[in-house]
């Protein structure tokens, strides 16, 4: 039962993860939280099934939604977040705050505000180990977040590209001096966190219905995720993800399935609380 | 007796001393001044005495009492009030309002007070804004009150700053390199006010500086810390004779 | 607070006037309902404007606060029979205790740390609506509330209840006012400018961040009450992020860390969606746009843009003057 609920939680917590990893990023390069990423989301989730419902196949329809995701992601880096650059925090936080309303009014108004199937991409077939089962829709959740994180971070330390966006988002003034186009590297964390959060929302919707409001919880999720790891660090998200994946599926389980939703924030304010840094992180954080 | 006494003050941060086993002392209305090269653990003290370190170990005794473990802004009422380096105003308050937010631990009365005492807290606003342009004028900043303390001129800036420190009623009045940024003339003139706060408002001084001529011409009594640890203490002519202190400014002759 | 002379008392008078004229010239419920809501939104953002424009912590979780006073006032009298004043008290009570409570984690953090922990706040409470059944009866909300009766006189319809929450409005703004011009306010705004040398000043930051918490909760806690006696039923539906998000925005698209900010915030917040009524489904999404260009086109709001616009005029009014006379 216990490892039951594990499992069931990892599955949600790779998917935190995966949205988490893309928070980190914009918060290192903006020096903020994006509050329109869980919006991006579902954004990204809907176009992706309003494709499918055209009768694109599955794969083409998801892979033409992770890149409308990924050109919101620049047009909101480039058309407003760029424009505000300058002025205080607090506009910039109200800013990406209104982005958020601004989505996700309009995917009400295009989509409607009630539940939709999502189709799955894995088989429904389950597979059974001795006591407990498994969906390989959990089995390829856990491994394609798992892949992913892992790409990304070997393309942050050995692709060039990567090596350029890490050093314009720790420092940009370091990297202008060496060449590297911080602007465009801004655009591209943008865009690349983005098309992460599609696809996280693409995996998640089979799970959840897919709705207009899923950005609200699951976007709060990924923000407590990257933050219990430790912001700014990759395997800091995946640790957070994980972390709050399984606290939620077994307090669900054990201590009340309405109050599931709260867990992962009563556990973001204990760690602010304790260690405001996150878990793997050392440094004290001074960005606002 | 002695208004500020560190005794065997030492602060580690991690492994490393930043300050170790420091001792000072400034009587009242002595003018102080504590000097060394830099990064040799000035500022280090500066907050230890107001309470923005904690001590590791030793005592910091003012008017006779402990105040190590102390708050802040508690310390900043028993009568300690200091200055920053780089200036640290409220800079969108005006002139007049940094003052009076210096008058905090002066006066009391609360958001309670505004509705069932108006009278009370009419009374001790109009005080306070009294004393307030008591001070402006004595530092000759009424013209500029009503402007943005962000906006005027750089050396007023710092005046200010010393205004408002003096609004919390300070026994001794700390200045973190009150010189830093100014030209002769402005420096003289700074000289001249220090003297006139002392004088006026019966207060000590310590002061850090890294300007010697102004050090040396205005204090009477230089405490020298090199490496976190004091190595020489007295008048401006015997620190300029101390060989201790020429070799921690100068290096070694002899390597 | 100064002696009143004859202009000021003119314009006194003349607010005054305006004030009892809105009900008298209102020519429907639905419009009436939408001025009271603008009131109970100027206190809403009023609330904010100590916390975030004065003080400097941001809060995106205003919501929690003011469903906690609207909760709070609809069972201390469908439950408990008690009367609006009670009911005023206990949500005000209650609002601050929370205000404590969010207050102590808040101290911790700021920036957007402290944004999300307090839209964490509010979806808490939230979630604790919908699912504390027996209290608060889940989604289905609680009904039923009474009209306040004070001295016999009943506050049944909304322009009786006009004038009811327009003596909130007044008395919270008079407080507001008088309050900043104070050592308390002058504590909250060194705090925002820089927390340091606040500290080095002599104020007790960590004493005035939590004051400042419980002084935005009650305003919530008051405007909730009103909202709970007017519209007479609750529900969790009513208390999402997104309005908090709004009440953050009526305080920052009016001015914040002014007093009228919030007022002119609350006018718009609350007109705008009614005037874009026309646009069908997509209205909610245009006010969102134009909020977006309001914020970037005017960072700081658009009161103090106002006052600037008004005072160049003046100046050009009188320097015309002055040429004319020459």
């Amino acid at each position: 039962m216990l490892f039951q609920q594990v499992l069931n939680g990892l599955t949600n917590g790779s998917l935190y993860a995966l949205m988490a990893v893309g928070v980190t990023m914009v918060y290192k390069s903006l020096g903020m939280l994006n509050f329109a990423h869980g919006d991006v989301m579902m954004v990204g989730t809907f176009i992706t099934l309003s494709f499918i419902h055209m009768g694109i196949p599955f794969y083409l329809a998801a892979l033409m939604g992770l890149a409308c995701a990924a050109v919101l992601g620049f047009l909101l880096e480039r058309i407003i977040l760029r424009k505000v650059k300058f002025s205080s925090f607090v506009n910039l936080l109200i800013a990406t705050v209104g982005v958020s309303y601004v989505l996700r009014n309009t995917g009400m108004v295009i989509w409607g505000t009630s539940p939709q199937l999502f189709p799955s991409m894995f088989p429904e077939t389950l597979i059974k180990i001795g006591s407990f089962t498994i969906t390989p829709q959990s089995i390829g959740i856990i491994l394609i977040s798992l892949a992913i994180i892992t790409g990304l971070h070997l393309f942050f330390t050995r692709v060039k590209v990567g090596k350029c966006m890490q050093l314009a988002s720790s420092d940009a003034e370091g990297a202008a001096m060496m060449g590297v186009n911080v602007a465009f590297m801004r655009f591209l964390t943008f865009g690349i966190s983005a098309g992460l959060a599609a696809i996280a929302g693409i995996m998640i919707a089979p799970l959840t219905y897919a709705r207009v409001d899923m950005s609200a919880t699951i976007g709060m999720k990924a923000f407590a995720a990257a933050i219990l790891g430790g912001i700014g660090n990759l395997w800091g998200a995946l640790l957070g993800g994980v972390i709050l994946g399984i606290v939620e599926a077994v307090g669900a389980a054990y201590i009340s399935t309405a109050y599931r939703d709260a867990f992962s924030f009563i556990i973001l304010f204990i760690v602010l609380f304790v260690k405001p840094t996150g878990l793997l992180n050392k440094k004290i954080e001074n960005k606002l | 007796m002695a208004i500020l006494e560190l005794k065997d003050v030492t602060k580690k941060f991690g492994g490393l001393t930043a300050v170790d086993g420091v001792n000072l002392k400034v009587e009242p209305h002595q003018i102080c001044a504590l000097i060394g090269p830099n990064g040799a653990g000035k500022t280090t003290v500066f907050n230890m005495i107001t309470g923005a370190y904690q001590v590791s170990s030793g005592d910091v005794i003012f008017d006779g009492e402990s105040i190590c473990g102390k708050k802040p802004h508690q310390i900043v009422e028993k009568g300690i009030a200091r200055t920053f380096q780089n200036i640290r105003l409220f800079k969108s308050a005006t002139v007049l309002d940094n003052v009076m937010t210096g008058f905090h631990c002066k006066t009391k009365t609360g958001m309670f007070n505004v509705i069932f005492q108006p009278g009370k807290c009419r009374r001790e606003e109009e005080e306070c804004r009294q004393k307030s342009l008591e001070i402006l004028r004595f530092l000759g900043l009424e013209d500029v009150k009503d402007h943005e303390a962000g906006s005027i001129p750089y050396g007023h800036q710092r005046l200010l700053e010393i205004g408002r420190a003096l609004a919390t009623g300070p026994k001794l009045l700390l200045l973190d390199e009150p010189a830093a940024g100014m030209n002769s003339q402005e420096k003289k003139e700074l000289v001249d006010i220090i003297y006139k706060i002392r004088d006026r408002y019966d207060l000590a001084v310590l002061l850090v500086e890294h300007d010697m001529e102004l050090v040396m011409g205005i204090s009477e009594n230089i405490t020298v810390i090199s490496f976190g640890r004091r190595i020489a203490d007295g008048t401006a002519e015997e620190i300029q004779n101390n060989n201790d202190v020429i070799e921690a400014y100068l290096g070694r002759s002899d390597d | 607070m100064a002696k009143i002379n004859k202009n000021q008392m003119i314009k006194i008078l003349l607010l005054a006037a305006i004030i009892i004229l809105i009900p008298i010239l209102t020519p429907n419920m639905y419009i009436m309902q939408i001025i009271n809501m603008i009131c109970i939104y100027i206190i809403l953002g009023t609330g904010i404007n100590v916390l975030t424009g004065f003080t400097g912590q941001l809060s995106l979780g205003q919501a929690a606060f003011f469903g906690i006073g609207a909760y709070t006032a609809a069972l201390m009298n469908t439950r408990g029979g008690m009367q609006f004043f009670l009911c005023l008290i206990g949500s005000m009570l209650l609002t601050g205790i929370f205000g404590v409570i969010l207050a102590v984690p808040a101290l911790k953090v700021k920036g957007s740390y402290l944004a999300l922990l307090t839209m964490g706040f509010g979806e808490i409470v939230r979630i604790v609506m919908i699912n504390w059944t027996p209290v608060t009866n889940g989604t289905a909300g609680i009904l039923g509330i009474e009209s306040p009766v004070i001295f016999g006189f009943a506050f049944d319809t909304l322009k009786k209840y006009y004038f009811l929450i327009m003596v909130f409005v007044i008395l919270c703004l008079l407080y507001q006012n008088t309050l900043i011009r104070t050592r308390t306010g002058r504590a909250f705004i060194a705090v925002r400018e820089d927390n340091e040398a606040a500290e080095l000043t002599g104020i007790d930051v960590t004493s005035y961040k939590i004051k400042a918490f419980v002084l935005s909760a009650v305003y919530c806690g008051i405007a909730g009450c009103l909202y709970a006696m007017m519209i007479k039923y609750v529900s969790p539906d009513t208390f999402t992020n997104n309005i908090s998000s709004v009440i953050l925005w009526t305080a920052i698209v009016g001015g914040f860390g002014t007093v009228a900010g919030p007022v002119l915030g609350g006018i718009i917040m609350q007109v705008l969606p009614e005037a874009l009524r026309f646009l069908g489904d997509w209205r909610l999404v245009v006010y969102g746009v134009i909020l977006l260009i309001v914020i970037l086109r005017f960072p700081g709001g658009l009161y103090p843009y106002i006052q600037k616009f008004l005072e160049k005029r003046k100046e050009k009014k009188s320097a015309g003057a002055a040429a004319g006379k020459g």
